[in-house]
């Protein structure tokens, strides 16, 4: 299970595509900020910009929550705001997207980025949390769906060399129609649509 | 003296056994050596404390940040809870009525029972919320020390306690002959007499302060980065390797490793410390 494309490098595996999801910014309820230009973000993510009353917040300084190395989260997100890992000036670094959202929950002056389909979930069942559009594209499961939201990735399935009958026979399952209300259920639109 | 022929079986099963133990040891860092060995044959060991950072991917691998931060948590903790696991037994001992004393060791076991992600739960959302409203952002290097002294609390008084009742009665009388009180018997005589028991204690927690993972990596905040104050993000070593060796490839891999190679080192430096220390202790 690859939670992004294959890299160049790869193409010795195949991979088979589940399910659309995208990556958002997500802020706590309580933060008054409901956008920020791909500059801001950009400026929050380097250190320029430290203190949320420079983007029309409050008087606090900003904790900023980035995701470990390696992580395809991570590898996406400075790829889109075209940054290098070196570049980001975090304050607390998580490993995954359930810890990330602990963290903004716990500190209403933090900005973290996860899964749509993660925070999705934590939102429907009342967590703290907010997600923000990105270049003015609400992070939703339709502009996931339709493919105007701009950070989204494939979840896939990947195989190496000769796939069995029994592993072909669960890839097509997975791929199928019949699994459609279980990816709906976390938050991430089903590839058959 | 000549062994029987049974003796001489269980001469050899013991042989066999303590072979085996030692073994696994050395299998252990044969292992961690070869999984290293990318790393270490590319890059020179200056790199490893001389990069700007550690950025696997940008091949920059500075682990010197993350020896510090693993050493400051410890020290930390330990510095923390060897006071309280002290006083905890000494309480116990000497002072509470029995019947509070029994509901009191059970209730220090229980503590040591906990898994240690329960801790870790517990700092994510309620130490470190209380630490973002004193000091933003929240995970940081006190909380780390925080969770982790509560940790090894309990070995530190379970240790003491079971020194402190091992202790000889004809001290207590000869403290009594003296006409010393309580608390005098026990800071003159009784903790003095125990100081290689609690040197063990005090090495075993140190032990599991160093190996701690999950609970460090849930409340430290794991910036890697040499910590400013109280309130910085700190990584730890054993962090290092939980939170990147899942997604790691290659190089970056090897280089996690290399982390735990880096590990052993440390806790063989305080192996080496401990003995050194009791050593002096018994001349």
């Amino acid at each position: 299970m690859v939670s992004r494309a294959l890299k160049p490098a790869e193409q010795d595996l195949k991979s088979y595509t589940l399910a659309q999801d995208g990556i958002s910014i997500i802020l706590h309820r309580d933060n008054p900020i409901s956008k920020l230009s791909n500059q801001q973000i950009v400026d929050i993510y380097t250190g320029k910009i430290k203190n949320w009353q420079q983007v029309g917040g409050q008087d606090a300084a900003i904790t900023v929550v980035n995701k470990a190395e390696g992580r395809s989260t991570l590898e996406l997100f400075i790829q889109y705001f075209k940054l290098t890992a070196k570049d980001i000036q975090a304050d607390v670094v998580i490993g995954d997207n359930e810890q990330g959202i602990k963290t903004v929950v716990g500190n209403p002056q933090a900005i973290g980025y996860v899964s749509i389909g993660a925070a999705d979930i934590n939102i429907k069942q009342g967590t703290a949390l907010k997600l923000l559009p990105i270049n003015g594209i609400a992070a939703t499961f339709s502009t996931v769906q339709d493919g105007s939201f701009p950070l989204s990735r494939p979840l896939n399935l990947i195989t190496q060399g000769q796939v069995s009958p029994k592993q072909q026979a669960f890839i097509d399952f997975a791929q199928s129609s019949v699994v459609e209300d279980l990816v709906k259920e976390q938050g991430f639109v089903p590839h058959a649509q | 003296m000549s062994l029987t022929r049974n003796e001489q079986w269980l001469v050899r099963i013991l042989q066999g056994l303590a072979l085996i133990s030692g073994m696994i040891l050395i299998l252990i860092v044969g292992f961690l050596l070869r999984e290293a060995w990318p790393a270490l044959r590319v890059l020179p060991p200056s790199r490893f404390w001389q990069d700007p950072g550690w950025h696997p991917l940008e091949q920059a691998f500075n682990l010197l940040p993350m020896v510090i931060g693993t050493l400051l948590v410890t020290c930390g903790a330990v510095c923390l809870a060897i006071p309280l696991g002290v006083l905890a037994a000494v309480f116990c001992q000497y002072y509470a009525p029995p019947w509070l004393a029994q509901g009191y060791r059970r209730l220090i076991e229980l503590l040591a029972g906990i898994p240690s992600v329960v801790f870790g739960l517990w700092g994510l959302v309620v130490l470190v919320p209380l630490i973002a409203r004193l000091h933003p952002p929240g995970p940081s290097l006190l909380a780390g020390i925080f969770v982790v002294a509560l940790m090894i609390l309990p070995t530190i008084a379970l240790v003491t306690e079971a020194s402190l009742a091992n202790l000889p009665r004809e001290y207590w009388r000869g403290a009594a002959a003296l006409g010393l009180g309580t608390w005098a018997t026990v800071q003159g005589i009784c903790l003095p007499a125990i100081r290689s028991g609690l040197g063990t204690g005090v090495m075993l927690a140190a032990a599991r302060a160093l190996g701690e993972t999950m609970a460090v990596l849930m409340v430290c905040g794991n910036v890697v980065q040499m910590p400013d104050s109280l309130f910085a993000s700190v990584r730890t070593l054993t962090v290092n390797i939980a939170l990147e060796m899942a997604y790691a490839l290659d190089l970056h891999r090897s280089a996690l490793f290399v982390t735990g190679l880096v590990l052993m080192a440390v806790v063989m430096g305080l192996v080496l410390l401990t003995e050194a220390w009791q050593g002096a202790i018994h001349r």
